[in-house]
This record gives C-alpha cells, sequence and structure tokens, in this order.
C-alpha cells in the first residue's frame, strides 16, 4: 500500500495532468531518458525507419539496420542533473528474421562543452548480443551498465549495428524500436 | 480547494489518476525540457535538418532570411519562471560571426484560437570561434514567465535577413533547453 497525501487546487490538476504526461513523453522523468525511433536520426549507412503496421506484428516503428554493414542512428541528449553513472537498454527485434542468431551491437557517445564538435564518437560498449524468441519477438538487452556521465553540457549518443563484423552471424536487419538510458547512481 | 483521500490503492478516480501523476512528478522533480534537433519541425523557410560534421543531428538555418523551427511543450506545475538555452554551431567557416536568433511563444487553453507566436526575446551572439563546428551555448531568455495556458507553442529563428546578423553562412540549431529559473 502506499500512502498519499497531497492536498491541491483542483484548478490546476487538468494541466498538472497534462504537463506531467508530456514531461515524460519528453524523456525526462529524472530517472530515465527514452529515445523512440522518432527521435532518432539516421547517421552511418543508410538505415531505414520503418513505420508501424496497425494490426500486425511490426506494430511499432523500428529503424531497419542492415545485416552486412554498419549503420547506425544518433541524437543529442543532456543528462539529468543528478546522473553520476547510467545504464543503457537497447529495445529491438530481429526484424522478422531470427536463425542465426548473434548480432553486434555498439553504443557511442561524444560529449561537447563550447568545444570543437570535431571530436567523434567514442565507443562506451561493444557487445556481440542473441536474439531471443524469434524475429519478431522484442528483445529487451541491457547494453551499458554504470557508465559514467561524461563531463558536458550536451551529448551525442549513437547506436550502431556492425553487421560487416564477423561475429554478427544474423541474417536480415536488425530493427531498433528504442534506446532508455537509465540512471545507475 | 480539495482535499483527495489518503491511504488509497488503487486508481479508481480521475482525481486521483490526476494526483498520483503529481506525486511522481513531485518526486522526480523536472529541472529541464531538453528538446533535440529531432523533436523540432520546421515552420519559417526551408531549413534542412541534417547531421553536422557527422557527430550531431542539426537544422541549418539560413545566413539571408529569416528561418525558423517550433514544436509544443507543457510546463511542470512548480515552474514559475525559465531561462532558454540553445545550442548552436555554424556550418561552414564564416568570414563575420554574430548571429541573430529570436524565441517566441504563444500559449493556448481549451477552446482558444490557435493564433500566431506573441511574445518572446530576441539576442545576438557571437560564435566562439571563427571556424565551423565549433558548440556554442547561448542563454537566449533570463527568467521569462512560464504563461497560463494549458500547453504551449514555442519557435526557434534566426533572423537571417537582420542587419546584426553578420554570420554569412548556416548556423544549426542542435538543441534547445527550457530549464527552471524559478
Amino acid at each position: 500500500m502506499t500512502a498519499l497525501s497531497i492536498t491541491r487546487s483542483t484548478a490546476n490538476s487538468a494541466n498538472q495532468h497534462i504537463g506531467d504526461h508530456v514531461d515524460l513523453a519528453q524523456g525526462y522523468n529524472s530517472d530515465s531518458i527514452i529515445l523512440g525511433p522518432n527521435k532518432l536520426l539516421a547517421l552511418t549507412g543508410t538505415p531505414a525507419l520503418a513505420p508501424g503496421v496497425s494490426g500486425s506484428i511490426d506494430i511499432v516503428d523500428r529503424w531497419l539496420l542492415d545485416p552486412a554493414t554498419t549503420e547506425s542512428v544518433h541524437t543529442v541528449i543532456a543528462f539529468p542533473y543528478d546522473w553520476s553513472t547510467y545504464d543503457v537498454t537497447v529495445l529491438w527485434d530481429g526484424a522478422g528474421t531470427g536463425s542465426p542468431l548473434f548480432v553486434v551491437m555498439r553504443f557511442s557517445i561524444a560529449s561537447f562543452t563550447d568545444a570543437s564538435l570535431l571530436t567523434g564518437y567514442a565507443t562506451v560498449t561493444q557487445a556481440t548480443v542473441e536474439l531471443d524468441g524469434g524475429g519478431d519477438a522484442l528483445n529487451v538487452t541491457t547494453l551499458v551498465e554504470g557508465a559514467a556521465v561524461p563531463a558536458g553540457t550536451l551529448h551525442a549518443v549513437q547506436f550502431a549495428r556492425i553487421g560487416g563484423d564477423a561475429a554478427d552471424t544474423k541474417g536480415g536487419d536488425l530493427g531498433l524500436a528504442g534506446i532508455i538510458l537509465s540512471k545507475a547512481s | 480547494m480539495t482535499t483527495l483521500p489518503e491511504n488509497r490503492t488503487t486508481a479508481s478516480t480521475a482525481a486521483q489518476h490526476v494526483t498520483d501523476h503529481n506525486a511522481l512528478h513531485l518526486k522526480y522533480n523536472t529541472d529541464f525540457i531538453w528538446l533535440s534537433a529531432n523533436d523540432l519541425s520546421a515552420l519559417q523557410g526551408t531549413p534542412a535538418l541534417a547531421n553536422q560534421n557527422s557527430t550531431v543531428p542539426g537544422w541549418a538555418l539560413d545566413a539571408a532570411a529569416t528561418e525558423s523551427v517550433h514544436t509544443v511543450v507543457t510546463f511542470p506545475a512548480d515552474w514559475n519562471t525559465f531561462d532558454v538555452t540553445i545550442y548552436w554551431t555554424p556550418t561552414t567557416n564564416p568570414t563575420a560571426d554574430n548571429a541573430v536568433f529570436s524565441f517566441l511563444m504563444s500559449s493556448f487553453d481549451h477552446a482558444e484560437l490557435l493564433t500566431g507566436y506573441a511574445t518572446g526575446s530576441t539576442q545576438t551572439f557571437t560564435a566562439i570561434v571563427s571556424d565551423a563546428f565549433y558548440l556554442n551555448e547561448d542563454i537566449l531568455a533570463v527568467g521569462a514567465s512560464v504563461p497560463a495556458g494549458v500547453f504551449h507553442a514555442f519557435q526557434i529563428a534566426r533572423l537571417g535577413a537582420d542587419a546584426a546578423d553578420t554570420l554569412n553562412v548556416d548556423a544549426a540549431l542542435i538543441a534547445v533547453k527550457l530549464s527552471k529559473a524559478s
């Protein structure tokens, strides 16, 4: 049981309700940053953003990342002020294809404070991950655990599939449905 | 004023739903609203969203005409005033460095006409070096009052045709941060 004890004006309730939902939609509830497919932009290669299809097994939007070469997507974020370390969770599927099962994923970051954007991405984690549950099953993979929040006011973050890596044996695309950065400490 | 019941175990009413969300908000205390370039859409002119130096997405805003991008937000209930910070960079090496940006906002309630942008501020910023792809972090508005209204449309424009805008190349808008001032 959770005990709540709140006294507030009802006149403000509707605004508060909408405000809180939008806070969450914008990805800042301070404990997690949610990057849906539409918050990302293609960077490496020519990945396609496949829209979800109502009533199908492909109901959510996904970035389709190639099995034969490196393809990546990215965006910029700011970390909440009270984060020291963070985890990265990847929501993905096999885009309809399963066995062989292994894909190589990379999460990388570049941080800036009034500095040159000529600084490139630095890899935080690259790992070989096994697809569970078949080609259309949602996989929730913690790709990064306890990485230190870098110095800087603005951080570019990139997710890549290294399709050309020898360890990446899964045929067909990887479907990236979202990335969640969450506070570890 | 309505006093809501305590020690509840189910979210069975709209009022409780609202209150539980409020509790969540109070717990997490949102200090800023972050909007990357991907969160914005073109409004004036024909700005292009593209990768800047293969590192960050940004909206390229023209050197010769007004171009702008926008979106809508709501403010957390405990914000009274806010600051606006923009992150931008010249897209090629400029020969002059001053860029003029404006911040405009319009606020709306239920059944209110969605008219154009009304209030805001304009500032001239000097790029930190005469080179492309250096990050500029500039405060476009300080201590602006949170307006009344359910939601708020806001726009960031580069006034490329303004006489004070001497930056002779595109300025790429990378992100906008609305942060709580009070």
